[in-house]
């Protein structure tokens, strides 16, 4: 056949939706390159019922493309390859080697969005979680299935429409969830129903953050470091366990775009491997490289590629290129009547093509109308590899307040004053770093306590 | 080596869209695009009068074919109705299965926008033409019916011209304004259109023709009278409405939440959208999932359609560009725009053909366009009251950034910089500029320096001009 490609992206591979009606969206949820083939799976918005012409896949060497006999619609972004049965798992079917695809019927009704191993039979179950929170035990070998939770009980969230799980993992003898369920009422503080929990496989969920988190990475052989990505307010977050010493801590990035400010807008940011034990993280609109590694139990050395406009809801290594998948044209059941037939492409090229996206900016910092105490210093907030930036301060306090600003150079959590602000009562400053000034980290401590906000915008 | 296969830039040569070398000559742009039933559709527009325009339907492969049914006109308008399961483009409804229905009567007009029915939009929509007429079309029947003639409505002439049809509308007297009717959107219980009509006259404040107006399904209500390009949003997530206009000082941007307007301003990166001819079709679509593609005076934005607290913030400049892109969007993973290039319109010698283009890429693609530069600001002679904040105007995603500010009055002033780094209103003290009476004064930000919006607020009643460069 003969391929047409433009800018990477390869029109006849574009995933397109039945014209329906009904139609929604269809994302690329899951790709996963394995045995010699590029399995794509895709998504509408909820369920069969909101789409038609979705599901598995099959991209081969010569880039054709067939859809597999085995494909159902509805709404999967889990993928998973499980090593002990040499299977993976995509959506709710199952593929060996040989490429036999199995599916599991009871799971092609639930919105899936995590696929991750069982804490006590790694070898033949996997935990598969849906949307909704019902959290399911899959033997890979009988496609015996058992919904073993229900985390809107579990974790104490609103239900279906109300609820948004995104992600599950399963590191350092538990099972991490999280929802990205956010909305006006979230944003204005009268509701916080994101979730980021764990399990330890009996007893009782732990509930670790009431704010959205959207998905997880981590390569476990390095130090049991587990990552998550979410956000609030004041900027995207980055929540890091480190195994070494049991511990979670919490630092920020900037948001390069307010696109995805929305637990519908989000689709699927990830933390991918796409070269050789490193991690690809998609955040907010931007793209970084960071070790999968956590010495003395700090992160550095995050580093911002670019911005980008695609939505991606997945991406990955597959013969020398990286692949990104997208969420392009949404119906979205006539919310938008200007587009009609929902379609979502796939882009080819390499790795460093990213240098070429957007230019790494953003917006974002420690603190929106927070309550700050005296001497107790705010979350890192990434500072490396932004070219022009400043940080604005306002507080609402009825005294002037100062501000340390201080800097981790080395990265590895040691902070040296910079600088002091000072701010007028209920007053604001601004700090313009100069040219040339960098640093891993940046943090601010107040020296009073009040309600502030500090916000530093990188262009 | 087969022509088709040459693809230079994102660009088919062979796919060009060429009017011929008859007469009349003026111009052939791409008007409007939409992905259905397999297939990219698209319609082609002459200014009034002229020949090769059409209907054309692009597929996966990038096989490009003239359509049967093709009509020349003046088409700008793409619409997906749900409930016949159908889309209209141009004159032309096009079904599930891709058969082409066309009224004849809507080809006549130079057709704008269509929008959803207030009372039956089951069966009917609005359709609006360039010059005013503004009817209801019955999907199943075909049937039009006129219901009003805007350009009357909205008090654009107060004297009736007989029969002023699209093919007759370069006749318009010398003394009125031309009527440019631009879109339309049917959200939050009411029907919005825009005029972009901006001539000599407007500029010097002779007459004020542009509009951005309503109608409640019994009366037309003016909001602005500033010209105004686009309207659109979303029948969910709010139905939050966008309006996208200018004036001499800078692009405008209006926002309906909840029923309520807000003004907001953008920079003008180019200056070539600043007659009614000249700005095409400027879009805001959605071409990525749940979130907007801006293209605003010659510059791309990225905005969100959710606003959080009702507030509009973090509208990203991507780029800006040459290309007048009557409209695009999303097909295949592809960016594709329509274009409007050759057009030997007035006493243009230089150019023989009418002819355009698509561009298809990669929406990263645009990055590599123009650096997001712009002129603009919130006031040009504008009687400024004491104490009354300017409209936010843009600064978020701009490098290096200048005011400038002059004084047109016999009494001096201070002006304060207000700016908002949180983007949801909140304004914070930046500096204070003192103006002379009849004075100038400027400040240069720092490098560096940046915030989601800038406004100002001067200290005295004054004629005052303050305009942002950004490079």
């Amino acid at each position: 056949m003969s391929v047409t490609t433009i800018s990477g992206v390869i029109p006849q591979l574009a995933q397109v939706a039945d014209l329906g009606p009904p139609r929604s969206e269809i994302g690329i949820g899951c790709l996963m390159p394995w045995a010699g083939k590029l399995y794509v799976l895709n998504y509408s918005s909820h369920r069969r019922g909101t789409g038609t012409g979705t599901g598995l896949r099959v991209i081969e060497r010569d880039f054709t493309m067939r859809k597999h006999p085995q494909a159902v619609d509805g709404t999967y972004a889990n993928r998973m390859v499980h090593h002990p049965s040499n299977q993976i798992v995509i959506g709710p079917h199952m593929i060996d080697a040989a490429h036999n695809v199995r599916t599991v019927a009871s799971l092609v009704d639930i919105r899936l969005c995590g696929t991750s191993p069982h804490l006590t039979d790694p070898a033949n179950l996997v935990y598969v979680l849906g949307m909704e929170g019902e959290l399911f035990e899959l033997n890979v070998r009988t496609l015996e299935c058992r919904q073993i939770g229900d985390l809107q009980k579990e974790l104490d969230t609103e239900s279906e429409g109300l609820v948004h799980f995104k992600d599950c993992f399963t590191h350092s003898g538990r099972l991490m969830v999280c929802s990205n369920e956010y909305m006006d009422a979230d944003f204005r503080g009268v509701r916080s129903q994101g979730r980021l929990a764990e399990w330890k496989g009996t007893g009782a969920w732990t509930v670790l953050e009431r704010k959205p988190f959207v998905g997880f990475g981590g390569i476990l052989s390095f130090g049991q470091t587990t990552f998550a990505l979410g956000w609030d307010q004041a900027s995207a977050i980055l929540s890091v366990h480190t195994g070494e010493n049991d511990k979670w801590t919490r630092y920020r990035l900037p948001k390069a775009s307010h696109c995805f400010d929305h637990k519908w807008q989000t689709e699927w940011p990830r933390i991918r491997s796409v070269e050789h034990e490193r991690l690809l993280v998609d955040c907010h609109g931007m793209f970084y490289e960071m070790s999968p590694h956590a010495y003395d139990g700090r992160v550095w050395g995050v580093r911002p590629i670019a911005t980008h406009l695609w939505v991606i809801p997945d991406f990955c290594s597959w013969q020398g290129m990286l692949v990104l998948g997208s969420d392009n044209a949404s119906a979205d059941a006539g919310g938008n009547l200007v587009t009609a037939e929902p379609q979502s492409g796939l882009w080819f090229g390499k790795t460093d093509d990213l240098w070429n996206f957007g230019k790494p900016k953003g917006w974002g910092g420690p603190w929106w109308e927070e309550a700050v105490k005296a001497d107790v210093p705010s979350d890192p907030y990434l500072m490396t590899g932004f070219e022009h930036k400043c940080l604005h301060v306002q507080h609402q306090y009825g005294n002037p307040v100062r501000f340390d600003i201080e800097l981790d150079f080395a990265g590895h959590g040691h902070f040296h004053r910079y600088t002091t602000i000072d701010v007028g009562a209920k007053g604001y400053a601004v700090h313009v770093f100069p040219p040339g000034l960098s640093a891993h980290w940046i943090r601010l401590v107040p020296q009073a306590n009040c309600v502030a906000t500090a916000q530093l915008i990188y262009t | 080596m087969s022509a088709a296969s040459v693809q230079i830039s994102g660009v088919f040569p062979a796919y060009a869209i060429q009017a011929g070398s008859g007469k009349p000559r003026n111009e052939l742009g791409i008007g409007a695009l939409m992905p259905w039933a397999g297939k990219l559709w698209a319609v082609s527009y002459v200014a009034h009068r002229g020949h090769g325009a059409g209907l054309y339907c692009i597929d996966k492969d990038l096989h490009i074919a003239r359509h049967p049914e093709s009509v020349t006109g003046t088409f700008c308008n793409r619409f997906m109705h749900g409930p016949s399961d159908s889309i209209i483009i141009g004159p032309h409804i096009i079904d599930g299965q891709g058969q082409v229905r066309t009224s004849k009567k809507l080809a006549e007009y130079r057709l704008a926008g269509t929008c959803r029915h207030l009372t039956d939009p089951e069966n009917k929509v609005y359709v609006l033409s360039m010059e005013g007429p503004f009817f209801e079309l019955d999907l199943h029947t075909l049937e039009v019916k006129e219901l009003c003639n805007l350009t009357y409505e909205l008090k654009l002439w107060t004297e009736r011209i007989p029969d002023i049809t699209g093919k007759a509308a370069d006749r318009v007297p010398q003394h009125l304004p031309q009527p440019h009717f631009k879109a339309c959107h049917t959200g939050q219980g009411r029907v919005l259109v825009a005029n972009n009509s901006y001539f000599d006259q407007d500029h010097a404040g002779e007459w004020a023709s542009g509009r951005l107006a309503e109608w409640d399904g019994k009366q037309w209500t003016i909001i602005r009278t500033t010209p105004f390009n686009e309207v659109t949003g979303r029948e969910n997530f709010g139905q939050n409405i966008f309006a996208l206009g200018w004036d001499r000082a800078s692009v405008i941007m209006m926002v309906l939440v909840n029923g309520k307007w807000t003004e907001f301003r953008l920079p003008k990166a180019s200056q070539t959208f600043e007659h009614c001819w000249q700005t095409e079709w400027p879009r805001l679509r959605e071409v990525e999932h749940e979130r907007y593609l801006l293209d605003a005076s010659g510059m791309f934005y990225e905005l969100s359609g959710w606003l959080l607290e009702g507030k509009l913030w973090g509208v990203r400049p991507v780029c800006s560009h040459l290309r007048v892109v009557p409209d695009f969007c999303s097909f295949a993973g592809l960016l594709v725009m329509g274009d409007n290039q050759v057009s030997p319109v007035g006493n243009d010698w230089s150019v023989g053909e009418p002819q355009s283009n698509f561009w298809f890429g990669h929406i990263e693609d645009l990055w590599s366009w123009g650096k997001p530069k712009g002129w603009g600001g919130p006031w040009w002679k504008t009687p400024v009251k004491a104490g009354e904040a300017s409209a936010p105007y843009l600064m978020t995603g701009f490098d290096k950034k200048v005011l400038h500010i002059r004084c047109e009055s016999d009494a001096a002033t201070r002006v304060c910089v207000e700016i908002d780094f949180i983007g949801n209103q909140s304004w914070c003290a930046y500096a204070n500029l003192a103006v002379d009476a009849n004075g100038y004064a400027h400040h240069v930000f720092p490098d560096g320096f940046s915030a989601h919006w800038v406004r100002l607020v001067s200290a005295s009643n004054a004629t005052l001009t303050a305009l942002l460069h950004y490079t």
